[in-house]
């Protein structure tokens, strides 16, 4: 804890050390590269449970769903249409006056991508996904010890990667 | 049973919710919840003259005495440090922002439970990974100190809801809310209790070492601009707390967020920041500092809240 904090007054200090745009730039980054392999993960599932089988959709986890990259989403990128239907169902029953509590009766409620900010969003991601990659016989205890978001992210990665190949071969 | 089966059960229990009995009141801020018994008493549990008194009498047999009492632990909470918390340790871990429902059934848990249910809320304690779970909890081989097996870093935790069961088991719902570690051991048996400091990620602390520096730096040695990033990055972590872990649905393994709590939250994050700052300064000025990003800070919630009465 020491060090982590030594460590984060030091980088603030240092003028030559990347500014916080960038850290939040590299973190998003990997943000993206994160979603972009769960639906590879998914279209792998649905691919090998055969024609006109689908695998489920993470509604809870997709209401973290960044903008799209400046590059945009690749046009395979299925989770986007996915996510653009169920906000536009979740705007469509907030418009029409449920109140503060509407969102009790979706499982998607997406996060302000205007308020809610995105280093937030990325460190919620980092957890939430092992929700989706966890499972019987996966330790989650390192994820509560490694000391930073990008970390995290970069072992949910790791982990995703791992089960495709296990599947893909 | 194939890899592609296993990891597509993992998915769909994921993506399908499970279910609660327990009903809620209608304030969504509210985490008590209606306590029903299948059977019991003449009126089948429902006089709720009776439960009231039983409630009455099962709290002030629970709640600590005055003389046992700690002080308002507001100091050491401004810096993410939480004193003498109540702790399970199971055999399974539980990450921040996921949430489980837990069948409570072995006596010290109970016991543990019951008596955190017995103070006000926010009922929080701390989850820390034993393995072997609780048959390793009087093992001095998995004591919580470093250099034993033992696990140190666990998850703040937060219960939502509650179900007393007829034959005494609890059923909880409770949610991850912070990474933590503990720094201390205060109690082993029954049941653990410690002190747990929350263990912000690196991306914040430099976000928030930033935020300290410009302000403090002048001011402050190395130390107190230490104290002062831990206050800092603390507030922010409790700041979001209402937003990230909203209580509106019982049916979730994720945490939901409060759609109308966005945009407050974000207006708001620097005067709470500001105000946990200027609190941990020691010097008159940093009270008065303090004195008046607290009312600022007060003033943002005050305009949020009535202007949510009025929607």
């Amino acid at each position: 804890m020491l060090d982590a904090l030594e460590r984060a007054l030091d980088t603030a200090a240092d003028p030559a050390e990347p500014v916080e745009v960038e850290a939040e730039w590299a973190l998003s980054v990997l943000e993206v590269q994160v979603w972009l392999e769960l639906d590879h993960l998914l279209r792998t599932l649905a691919r090998l449970r055969g024609a006109g089988n689908q695998a489920p959709v993470p509604t809870q986890l997709l209401g973290l769903l960044p903008p799209p990259p400046a590059s945009g989403w690749p046009t395979d990128f299925a989770l986007s249409g996915m996510s653009t239907q169920l906000r536009e169902r979740f705007e469509g029953a907030r418009s029409e006056g449920e109140g503060a509590a509407f969102g009790s009766a979706f499982d998607f409620v997406p996060v302000d991508l205007a308020h809610y900010p995105s280093r937030r969003r990325a460190q919620r991601l980092s957890w939430a996904v092992w929700a989706v990659i966890g499972g019987e016989g996966v330790r989650l205890q390192p994820l509560l010890e490694v000391q930073s978001t990008s970390d995290r992210l970069r072992l949910a990665l790791r982990r995703m990667r791992d089960v495709r190949q296990s599947l893909e071969a | 049973m194939s890899l592609v089966t296993l990891f597509l059960f993992q998915v769909a229990a994921f993506a399908s919710t499970y279910r609660c009995t327990i009903s809620k009141h209608s304030s969504t801020r509210m985490r008590v919840l209606t306590m029903t018994a299948p059977v019991g008493d003449l009126f089948a549990g429902q006089d709720e003259e009776r439960n009231a008194q039983l409630q009455l009498l099962r709290r002030s047999f629970l709640a600590p005495t005055e003389q046992v009492q700690a002080p308002p632990p507001t100091a050491a909470r401004s810096i993410g440090l939480y004193h003498d918390l109540p702790s399970t340790r199971w055999s399974f871990e539980i990450l921040p922002h996921h949430r489980k429902v837990l069948n409570v059934f072995q006596p010290q848990y109970t016991l543990m439970f019951e008596k955190l249910l017995a103070t006000p809320e926010p009922w929080l304690y701390a989850h820390v990974l034993l393995p072997g779970g609780v048959e390793n909890l009087a093992n001095p081989e998995y004591e919580l100190r470093p250099g034993t097996k033992a696990p140190l870093h666990g998850t703040l935790m937060q219960i939502v809801a509650v179900k007393r069961e007829v034959d005494s088991r609890l059923t909880l719902l409770v949610q991850g809310l912070a990474r933590g570690y503990v720094t201390r051991s205060t109690q082993a048996l029954p049941y653990a209790r410690m002190d747990f400091v929350i263990l912000p990620d690196d991306e914040q602390l430099v976000a928030n070492a930033r935020r300290v520096s410009h302000a403090w730096e002048a001011q402050s040695s190395r130390a107190l601009r230490r104290r002062l990033l831990c206050a800092a990055s603390a507030a922010e972590e409790v700041h979001w707390r209402a937003y990230e872990h909203a209580n509106t649905t019982l049916q979730l393994s994720l945490c939901q967020v409060e759609t109308a709590l966005a945009e407050p939250t974000a207006r708001n994050e620097r005067a709470a920041i500001d105000a946990s700052l200027a609190s941990t300064m020691p010097s008159a000025a940093g009270t008065a500092a303090a004195t008046a990003a607290a009312a600022a800070a007060e003033e943002g919630v005050r305009r949020c809240w009535c202007g949510r009465g009025r929607r």
